[in-house]
């Protein structure tokens, strides 16, 4: 495959520092999905790039991909810097969480357009700063991670299945999560999965079919969220193998 | 391939951030070219530099001593301290000769995403530095980046109603033009500007 020019909107995951004064970027774009990219001099004083490539930047990108593992940044404009979530711990763990998630559920060069937008949304939602989380400091708790997280995994194809027994079909009562079945069980299924109420299931029901500015109105009590919480964990944990660092301090 | 003592300098040297394996190669070779005494000279301020460099028990910063030079020196204002992420930047603010004050190198930048956590930075040392000590003022002179600001924000909000906190103005390079300038940085420009008399 030959080199080529690629214009792509993207939203900067994460920044590395690498050699005397560049960077390297893990982009999710729209276009090309996840890619890996090289933003050479971003880290000098006069680089043009630099501000505009921190982790949250929203951006159009234009790159140069060739042979090699990484494209190079060779132009940047900025849509949105989502700078405001640095200056407030909360809504940056809340931010981080959304980052990491797509980090470790897209693959490089799968584009998925909705998970792109549904990042764009979360961000610009958590910038906004608007319906602050009422029910307590814990981020990895706020309904606007979880339900970012519970549309992510539809997208990626791990949307556990709520509606009935994921092991025998039954309609209910469901009492329990089984990720190794796929979703909820009931009583007879449920030997060694995870325990949950209803609650927890109408709850991420509701985060799944509401739009992400729905999903701090929801309402969803404290202990509904932990359960919803411990679910998306226990997916991540089976089908993908992997924990987010950023869910690990609780 | 060449040798075992030669793969494993390679394999050494490979450890080396920003170095892959061609660059790696190219150093051992280069090492194994140059005269005995050059290559060996190398080796042994590496010992030295391990033996003997260590971190300054108040502020962090790379010393031969107990305490560093800016530390130990009466003529600095300590009750004036510069918060920075890394040994280098100490370097950089010493450069402009503008600072008397002493420093406090936090060794990071809090990045959850990478897993480093308030624990993993000297922010607990700073904080007993400031009430032992009657600081009156800290410079956050951590970097403008994402993980920077963040970790400015925390320290500061830590430090409310202690002593007075200041952060190092953003701003536009010297001897730059308006028009390249990016939408960020002159954006914090202009939200910092401050009143000509």
């Amino acid at each position: 495959m030959g080199s080529r020019a690629q214009q792509a909107e993207a939203v900067v995951l994460r920044s590395l520092r690498f050699g005397e004064a560049d960077r390297i970027l893990h982009l999710f774009t729209k276009e090309l999905g996840r890619v890996g990219a090289i933003a050479k001099g971003a880290r000098k004083t006069r680089s043009r790039f630099g501000a505009r490539l921190e982790p949250f930047s929203h951006v159009e990108i234009q790159l140069h991909v060739g042979r090699g593992e990484l494209a190079t940044v060779t132009g940047v404009d900025l849509v949105r810097s989502h700078q405001a979530l640095a200056a407030d711990p909360y809504r940056l763990a809340v931010g981080s969480i959304g980052l990491e998630a797509v980090l470790k559920l897209f693959i490089d060069h799968d584009p998925s357009p909705r998970a792109f937008h549904a990042l764009v949304r979360f961000l610009d939602l958590l910038d906004d700063g608007g319906q602050p989380d009422p029910s307590g400091p814990d981020p990895a708790l706020d309904p606007l991670a979880l339900s970012l997280q519970l549309k992510l995994l539809w997208l990626a194809g791990y949307l556990p299945h709520l509606s009935s027994c994921a092991a025998c079909g039954r309609e209910g009562p469901l009492t329990a999560f089984s990720a190794r079945a796929g979703g909820a069980v009931c009583a007879a299924c449920g030997e060694g999965a995870l325990p949950a109420s209803a609650a927890a299931f109408l709850g991420m029901r509701a985060l799944l079919e509401q739009p992400l500015a729905g999903a701090r109105p929801a309402g969803l009590g404290a202990s509904a969220r932990r359960e919803t919480l411990a679910i998306v964990e226990a997916v991540y944990a089976e089908h993908g193998g992997f924990r987010l660092r950023t869910l690990a301090r609780r | 391939m060449f040798s075992p003592v030669v793969d494993e300098l390679i394999s050494q040297l490979t450890r080396l951030p920003g170095v892959g394996t061609r660059t790696a190669q190219r150093l051992a070779f280069h090492l194994l070219r140059v005269p005995k005494e050059d290559a060996l000279a190398l080796a042994d301020a590496i010992r030295a530099a391990k033996e003997r460099v260590g971190f300054c028990r108040e502020c962090g910063n790379l010393t031969e001593e107990e305490v560093c030079r800016v530390c130990a020196d009466p003529r600095r204002d300590h009750t004036v301290v510069c918060v920075v992420e890394q040994p280098a930047d100490v370097l950089s603010l010493e450069r402009t000769h503008e600072y008397r004050g002493v420093y406090h190198v936090l060794g990071g930048a809090l990045s959850p995403l990478d897993g480093v956590e308030p624990e993993h930075l000297r922010i607990a040392a700073l904080l007993r530095r400031v009430e032992r000590d009657g600081v009156a003022e800290v410079v956050l002179a951590t970097n403008p980046t994402m993980t920077g600001e963040a970790t400015a924000g925390f320290i500061a909000e830590r430090l409310r109603g202690r002593t007075r906190v200041t952060r190092l103005a953003s701003g536009l390079p010297v001897g730059s033009d308006l028009e390249y300038a990016d939408e960020v940085t002159l954006g914090r420009a202009l939200s910092g500007r401050r009143e000509m008399a």
